[in-house]
């Protein structure tokens, strides 16, 4: 089981964000390196790529507020 | 708008797209381009394409667009967007970057820097945009801040504000393509403030379940500054964009 998390490098104040977007549903099906998520911070949209291949469970609800280094999902 | 007012718009696209041009020689500037989701998709295609160089690259793109609201993507799965579309009273556009919604049209020239490599700053996506929007206006004797400006439409720390009053907002998407990053920051300049993009934002942004509460009083286009400031040469035909 691979995390989903937040590069903890994104952006460089602390500040959250939320969960803008999943681009595939729990449950499905995802390949390495395809982007499945959006995270938005300050208008801006920053897409977030799957760390492995496998099913996507994900943690967080899109809207939800999120922090860097937060697990947002995990790969099965 | 009426007719002499377009002339106007067109006469202030062209004055940017000259002096972009003197910043960043090679700028694309498109005008008017047939359809209003392929002119929004064009940007994503030029963050693809320069993703794809190996060198760091900083391109910058000026474009208009047909009039049409563009909403951030996320949005298109609302279950309420089909009423929303219904109430726009123009074709809606979606993008990746995030935000609220805007207008395009001939009144308004869209700004778009994409940066890879070396030149992108994660942390702080707008800045170099912000700056390129300063070198634009300083010419023409605008001098601006970047800002929140309560009650205008789809706000944030970055607009570009002249006076209190929001000139130019802004948006950014980052993409990521393994270990390689593209900020994609644009600006949407109004070079023509028309209420009416109000009320058509407010209608749809209702339907989605966003308070939306603007204001005009909170917004100027450049025509409108332009007017008040001592216009530099730029190549543009000064008494035109006074018109």
């Amino acid at each position: 089981m691979t995390a989903v998390v937040v590069p903890a490098d994104l952006w460089d104040d602390g500040s959250t964000a939320v969960l803008g977007t999943w681009l595939f549903s729990d449950g499905e099906q995802v390949t390495e390196g395809a982007i499945i998520a959006e995270v938005m911070r300050d208008k801006a949209s920053y897409e977030i790529a799957a760390p492995a291949s496998g099913t996507l469970r994900t943690h967080v609800a899109e809207d939800d507020e999120i922090a860097l280094g937060a697990a947002i999902g995990t790969i099965e | 708008m009426d007719a002499k007012d377009r002339t106007r718009c067109d006469a202030l696209f062209h004055a940017l797209g000259a002096e972009l041009r003197c910043i960043v020689a090679d700028a694309t500037i498109h005008d008017t381009v047939a359809d209003p989701q392929a002119a929004v998709d064009e940007d994503i295609v030029m963050a693809r394409q320069a993703l794809g160089e190996s060198a760091a690259m900083k391109r910058a793109r000026l474009w208009r667009n047909r009039p049409c609201l563009v909403v951030p993507r996320r949005h298109a799965h609302s279950p309420a967007i089909g009423e929303a579309l219904a109430l726009a009273g123009m074709p809606v556009a979606f993008r990746k970057s995030g935000g609220r919604c805007v207008a395009h049209g001939p009144h308004v020239a869209n700004l778009t820097l994409v940066l890879t490599g070396d030149h992108v700053t994660l942390g702080a996506p707008y800045r170099q945009l912000l700056d390129l929007l300063e070198r634009l206006f300083a010419p023409m004797g605008i001098v601006g801040e970047a800002r929140s400006v309560p009650g205008s439409h789809c706000d944030g720390r970055h607009n570009f504000a002249v006076g209190g009053r929001k000139l130019a907002g802004t948006a950014a998407f980052v993409m990521q393509r393994g270990e390689r990053q593209a900020v994609l920051a644009h600006a949407s300049i109004s070079l023509h403030f028309t209420a009416s993009d109000l009320a058509a934002i407010m209608r749809v942004e209702s339907a989605l379940g966003i308070d939306a509460d603007y204001s005009a009083q909170s917004h100027v286009g450049l025509s409108e500054l332009v007017r008040m400031t001592a216009f530099a040469g730029n190549g543009a035909d000064r008494e035109t964009c006074l018109a």
